[in-house]
This record gives C-alpha cells, sequence and structure tokens, in this order.
C-alpha cells in the first residue's frame, strides 16, 4: 500500500499519514514524498516493525524530496531526523508542542542506521503521522 | 560540558540525565547503566544542529552512525516523549552541526540537553 494522507478539521494534528507497507528503497519511495504538500508540523509517530526481527529506522526529511541511496554526507539520501523501532516493537514518538518542517515531509523506512542505505524492511512496517 | 544525573534512585524510578552544553565530545554510557528512554529535551540557542543518540558503549564521531537523530533548529525548545520507552543497553549522544549519521562537525554552540530515564 502506498503512503495516504488524510486530512480532517479537527483543533490539532488535522493531517493523518498512513503507509501499511512503509519502503525505504528509491523506487519505491514515490509516494512517501512531500505527504503533506508542503510545510507541516509533525505531533505524533508511530512505527509498527512487530512483523520484523531486526531494527527499522524511520527517517525523515524536510524536503519534497530524497533519493535514500545517496551516501553523500548531509546530500539527498540524509534525513533531519532518523527514529529507531527495534525488532518485534511498535514504538511512538510524540511532540507535544510540535516538530516544524519548514518544506516538506519526505520519509522512509529501511533496515540500517548508515548513511545510503535504502533496503526494504523484510516485512511489512506500519507507518503512522499525526501532522498540522 | 557539564553532565549531571539525579539522585535518589530509591524515591523515583525515573532518572534525569543533564548535558548544559552538549557537543561534538560525545558523552558515552550516561547513566552507567541499562535502561530506557522516555522523553528527550533540548533547548537551543544557536545555529541548528543535530542530536545523535547511539545505543553504544564507545562513540567515535566521524565514524559510528547514530541511532536516533534529531534535527535542533536554530534558538528553540524541543520536547519529545516515548510512552513506552525506548530500551538501550549504553545511553550516549552528542551534538554536531549536520544531519549525517556519522558527522562530528562541531556545532555553533553547545545544545543544553535533557533525558528523562528509567
Amino acid at each position: 500500500m502506498a503512503s495516504v494522507t488524510t486530512s480532517a478539521l479537527t483543533e490539532l494534528g488535522g493531517k493523518f499519514v498512513l503507509n501499511r507497507d512503509a519502503k525505504g528503497s528509491d523506487q519505491d519511495v514515490t509516494s512517501q514524498k512531500n505527504v503533506l504538500s508542503g510545510s507541516g508540523t509533525i505531533f505524533l509517530i508511530e512505527v509498527d516493525n512487530e512483523a520484523n526481527s531486526s531494527a527499522v529506522f524511520l527517517k525523515i526529511v524536510d524536503s519534497t524530496t530524497a533519493t535514500p541511496s545517496t551516501s553523500t554526507p548531509n546530500g539527498a539520501g540524509t534525513p533531519d531526523h532518523c527514529f529507531i523501532a527495534p525488532a518485534h516493537t511498535k514504538m511512538c514518538y510524540s511532540f507535544p508542542a510540535g516538530l516544524a518542517l519548514s518544506t516538506g515531509l519526505t520519509y522512509w523506512v529501511t533496515t540500517s542506521k548508515s548513511l545510503g542505505t535504502s533496503v526494504n524492511p523484510s516485512s511489512a512496517v506500519i507507518v503512522k503521522i499525526l501532522c498540522a | 560540558m557539564a553532565l549531571s544525573k539525579t539522585k535518589f534512585e530509591d524515591a523515583f524510578k525515573y532518572r534525569i540525565v543533564q548535558e548544559t552544553a552538549c557537543d561534538n565530545s560525545a558523552i558515552v554510557n550516561a547513566t552507567s547503566e541499562s535502561g530506557s528512554i522516555y522523553a528527550i529535551h533540548f533547548v537551543n540557542g544557536s545555529s541548528a544542529a543535530s542530536l545523535k543518540v547511539f545505543d553504544a558503549e564507545a562513540v567515535t564521531l566521524g565514524s559510528t552512525n547514530a541511532d536516533m537523530v534529531f534535527r535542533i533548529p536554530a534558538s528553540s525548545t524541543t520536547m519529545i516523549e516515548i510512552p513506552d520507552g525506548l530500551p538501550f543497553t549504553y545511553l550516549s549522544f552528542a551534538v554536531t552541526a549536520n544531519p549525517n549519521p556519522s558527522d562530528n562537525t562541531a556545532p555553533a554552540a553547545g545544545v543544553n540537553v535533557r533525558f528523562l530515564v528509567r
């Protein structure tokens, strides 16, 4: 399933990004780029890695695009934020005051914290992001 | 730099670890024991930087990749909560200028970083 963004009128966090099979390879992340169609603020992130026996890493860049395989330091494959989800766990990260993204929300999920890693997780990783 | 930790372990389940001027000199094994991170708070009075968190007993900035990276906006305060806790064996961390997970560039100024751990 590709990344889907749903908007609703609420006082806090009116945009819900859901991806039931988040990927990391360059060719698979098309729908995971600029999912807010511009700037935004993240309030909650949930990474469900219960299906995998190894840790995965949710990488987020404040940009409208990214190329995860780029290993040049601080280049198109360098995330601004990297969140770990250990093996067989579901992690929740919350930002009560928000995590501002001035340009866009682009994300990918891969199997290594190393720069330039674009390997897809073995089994589906579910990513939920609540934004405004 | 000044690393400090709350005491009274018998009275409180949680501890606060604070580094008042965290920079590219990594703080390693800050709690001297394993545990879980429940919150991270950082206050930056200078230019943008990146907080790197490592689950590693030894960290060599420039080659060791961070397990977690958080962008620290310029002149900002950021709070991250982890309700279920993120387990670690060794709590190590540093602040560098760039988001590259193995960056070792010094930030413009030290950042006040606090962890709530148990």
